[in-house]
């Protein structure tokens, strides 16, 4: 270039300020397309070149490709894709290898120019290189019709473009690479974050179903997918069903029940049959892909397999609209998520193995009871009705003979009564407990006290001790005083002296607590484990063994429980819990009950309680005295009493129940006494009504039941 | 010499029926027997224009009624026709059923006395003590 003519003062200013344009220009123009084909217009129009091209490396190094030509041969040789080699006998090819400028004056004497039938006018030539930190990223190449049409300022004015071109078009690259990254690195993310999201709920959600169906949601919504479904195999193999399917298409094929074959021709069918992923990047060249009127927009399709342990459990089919549209990472990602998936339905089958399996152990534990129960109690009855059998041919034997032995005969009815008696008890053992239970609020200290009289426990035997805060509590009276009354009968039948019995909240929970214990022989450790099992007595052949587990099956019943303790020698102590009445419907927390309110009359009514001082006289006497009832409360019926209403305690622990009956009789208050019970008999009500007793009532504990008795 | 009283027996269970007539008969009653309530009743009302009417029933209550169906409740409206007829004729229920209302309707119906078969050890002095009072 050292011979090289200087331009025109004229043409220098012309030349610095399109050079001054170009390079504005480069800022604002974004698209390096379009900056280039705009360079290569300014080259030829503002410095009346014949043609100017831009030619940039491609990924291999070895080719300039031209990028932007001036005018129709430009367009023409870009669209066939022009390029000539790096370091090739081109002017470019030179320029790009040698990162130097070319200057051809005449372009017939330069052996590096190759003449190109677009160009048929080029005389002279020059190849500027674009060069971005020592790296040659193309040329640019100028060319005139003229020759040495090139001066020095030409020359410099046109390499400053070049550099500036190259700097943008490096920009521009570095710009696209970094979007692209951060695109890639998003959708990563993403991805990653929704496998992530089905492995956790992969362990939170248990219900298998549910965890398919929000899973086919989440690879569509995240992923942008068209469709997404889960597959899982038959028992038998032979068809993978459908079992979630995203959107109306989903629902639509669940609802027909849509199923594929195991091995045959769909894309599900031979992932499941070869354990692998199949992809179709165009379902339209895939022979193997099944068409389905219900996504009629499937492009491209996956299907992923259900493995573990090498165990295929189904597939999971992603259907996308556009051809190609799975990348590396959405693959590796949905791979990850099926993986999950896969984990998340085997422990859901193990969960129902385990689940029959423990109904089939159940099933066989209940029947082995039922057997055991059964077999026991028919193995009682034999040997209870054995002694009759036998003892019946011997008394007919005995009758035969000639004196008769009486004693003998005796002794042989004495044996049949027995029998009798414990057969006759297994019935009143049996029928009652497993009577329907009508649970209704109650004192808990007065059913024992009623337990304790029917007992027949003397008073001195029995103290009862009652914590002030003890809730009502929620039980069938009448059962609950059975049961009560079965262990203290077991305390006397174990020679126990003193029984004491608390009553009081149980703590941290809404069950009232109910402790019994006696001072009697006590339960030896091997005996304890069967002290609830029926036909089990530890008191002899003369016992049915049926008085605890009758009162563990009552107990039950009322939601209670009830557990013993005993050392032999030391007594035994059993801990019941049963359940108190919700807050809010104790007795104390409303007293204007309709029925409690004062009724016009000209004098009040006056009711006569002959009960002793305990908490339920208490209870209904402050109810009724409240109510504006004249009260009075005695444990017997003293002379010239006169009531309008008598309320007597069947229970009546100071005083006697029989003369203060025939006192009320004698009195003419018979049929204005009403005799409340906490577990009323059938003889007993019987024998009271016989006597003239207006009623005999369920003990009432609430308002609501003492103001029905008074209506 | 004092006529023996004569107790009228309806169950539909043979064994005891025949038990019981046994006891009965023992302990110096004249018994009658039916074996549903049409059958009771038909006994009862033609004893009652003889010139030795019952002088008390003992009832069943889960017997065959009046319509022939086996119900658990037959022995009342037995009871309640009987009662029609005698208003202060002695009737004791000999039932399975240890049921308190049970007891109160039958009360309420006339019934003089409730015994649960399997506890009537009590049932001859119960017997005894309604014809000392009627005395």
């Amino acid at each position: 270039m050292d011979n090289m003519k200087h331009a025109s003062p004229e043409r220098h200013v012309v030349l610095l300020s399109n050079a001054s344009r170009v390079a504005k220009a480069v800022t604002s123009i974004l698209d390096p397309d379009e900056l280039l084909r705009w360079s290569v217009d300014i080259i030829c129009d503002e410095f009346g070149f014949y043609y100017a091209g831009v030619f940039l490396v491609d990924e291999t190094n070895q080719w300039a490709v031209l990028r932007a030509g001036r005018g129709e041969s430009g367009a023409d040789m870009v669209a066939r894709n022009h390029k000539l080699a790096v370091g090739g006998h081109s002017m470019v090819g030179m320029a790009t290898r040698l990162r130097q400028p070319r200057v051809a004056k005449d372009v017939t004497q330069e052996v590096e120019f190759a003449s190109n039938p677009y160009l048929p006018g080029t005389h002279s030539e020059i190849a500027l290189p674009l060069v971005v930190a020592d790296d040659s990223i193309g040329a640019l190449t100028v060319q005139s019709t003229e020759y040495d049409a090139f001066t020095l300022e030409d020359v410099s004015t046109l390499q400053s473009m070049a550099d500036i071109l190259a700097i943008a078009i490096a920009n521009s690259r570095l710009h696209r690479q970094n979007l692209d990254l951060l695109q890639k690195t998003e959708r990563r993310a993403r991805l990653l974050t929704a496998a992530n999201e089905v492995g956790k709920r992969v362990s939170s959600i248990l219900d298998l179903d549910q965890l398919l169906s929000q899973t086919v949601d989440i690879i569509c919504d995240t992923y942008g997918y068209y469709y997404a479904g889960v597959f899982l195999t038959d028992p038998t193999g032979q068809w993978a069903i459908l079992r979630a399917g995203h959107g109306e298409a989903g629902a639509a094929m669940l609802s027909q029940g849509h199923r594929l074959a195991v091995g045959g021709h769909s894309m599900i069918g031979l992932a499941t049959s070869l354990c692998e992923a199949r992809i179709a990047l165009d379902v339209g060249e895939e022979r193997v892909h099944f068409k389905n009127p219900l996504l009629p927009h499937t492009r491209s399709e996956m299907a992923l397999p259900l493995v573990i342990n090498k165990e295929v459990l189904g597939a999971v089919t992603v259907q996308s609209t556009e051809e190609r549209a799975f990348s590396e990472d959405d693959i590796l990602t949905l791979q990850t998520m099926a993986d999950h998936l896969a984990v998340a339905i085997n422990n859901a089958r193990l969960l129902k193995e385990l689940e029959r399996a423990n109904l089939e152990l159940l099933r066989t534990k209940t029947y082995e009871a039922l057997a055991t129960a059964t077999t026991q109690a028919v193995h009682w009855i034999g040997n209870k009705a054995l002694p009759i059998t036998t003892t019946i041919a011997r008394i007919q034997e005995d009758l035969k003979r000639e004196p008769l032995d009486l004693d003998s005969i005796r002794e042989d009815l004495a044996l049949i009564d027995e029998s009798a008696r414990l057969i006759v008890q297994v019935k009143e053992n049996l029928l009652g407990p497993a009577r329907e239970q009508k649970p209704r609020a109650a004192m808990l200290e007065d059913v024992v006290q009623a337990a304790a009289y029917h007992t027949g426990i003397p008073v001195e035997q029995i103290a009862i001790e009652t914590n002030p805060g003890t809730p009502m509590i929620l039980a069938d009276t009448t059962q609950l005083a059975r049961a009560l009354g079965n262990l203290f009968r077991n305390a006397t039948e174990a020679s126990a002296n003193h029984i004491h019995v608390r009553v009081g909240p149980a703590p941290n929970s809404n069950m009232v607590l109910l402790e019994i214990a006696d001072d009697g022989e006590g339960i030896s450790p091997e005996d304890m484990e069967r002290i609830w099992a029926a036909f089990i007595t530890t008191k002899g052949p003369s016992h049915p063994g049926l008085g605890l587990p009758a009162c563990l099956h009552v107990i039950s019943q009322m939601d209670g429980r009830i557990t013993a303790i005993s050392q032999p020698g030391q007594g035994a102590i059993f801990t019941i819990l049963l359940p108190s009445i919700p807050d809010g419907q104790n007795e104390s927390d409303g007293l204007q009950s309709p029925a409690a309110k004062p009724l016009p009359r000209t004098a009040p009514p006056r009711i006569l309680f002959i009960d002793d001082d305990d908490a339920w006289s208490q209870f209904a006497i402050r109810i009724l005295s409240e109510a504006g009832y004249q009260v009075s409360r005695s444990t017997s019926l003293e002379k010239k009493a006169k009531a309008d209403i008598v309320l007597l305690d069947e229970a009546l622990v100071g005083g006697d129940l029989s003369s203060v009956l025939s006192h009320l009789q004698e009195a003419g208050l018979a049929g204005k006494t009403i005799i409340v019970c906490a577990a009323p008999n059938v003889e007993r009500t019987a024998s009271y009504l016989q006597a003239g007793i207006k009623d005999v009532v369920l003990k009432p504990y609430t308002i609501e039941e003492l103001a029905a008795i008074m209506s | 010499m004092m006529q023996p009283k004569k107790i009228l027996l309806v169950d539909d269970e043979p064994l005891i029926l025949r038990s019981m007539q046994k006891t009965l008969l023992r302990a110096g009653y004249t018994v009658g027997i039916g074996s549903n309530c049409t059958e009771g009743l038909a006994v009862f009302k033609a004893a009652q224009e003889s010139e030795t009417p019952f002088d008390m029933a003992l009832v069943d209550l889960n017997m065959p009624g009046f319509d022939g169906g086996e119900a658990s409740g037959a022995g009342m409206d037995l009871i309640s026709h009987v009662i029609e007829i005698r208003p202060d004729f002695p009737i004791i229920v000999l039932s399975a059923y240890d049921e308190v209302s049970k007891v109160k309707e039958a009360v309420t119906r006339g019934a003089r006395g409730y015994c649960v078969k399997g506890r009537e050890k009590t049932l001859l002095d119960q017997i005894k003590h309604i014809f000392e009072e009627n005395a």
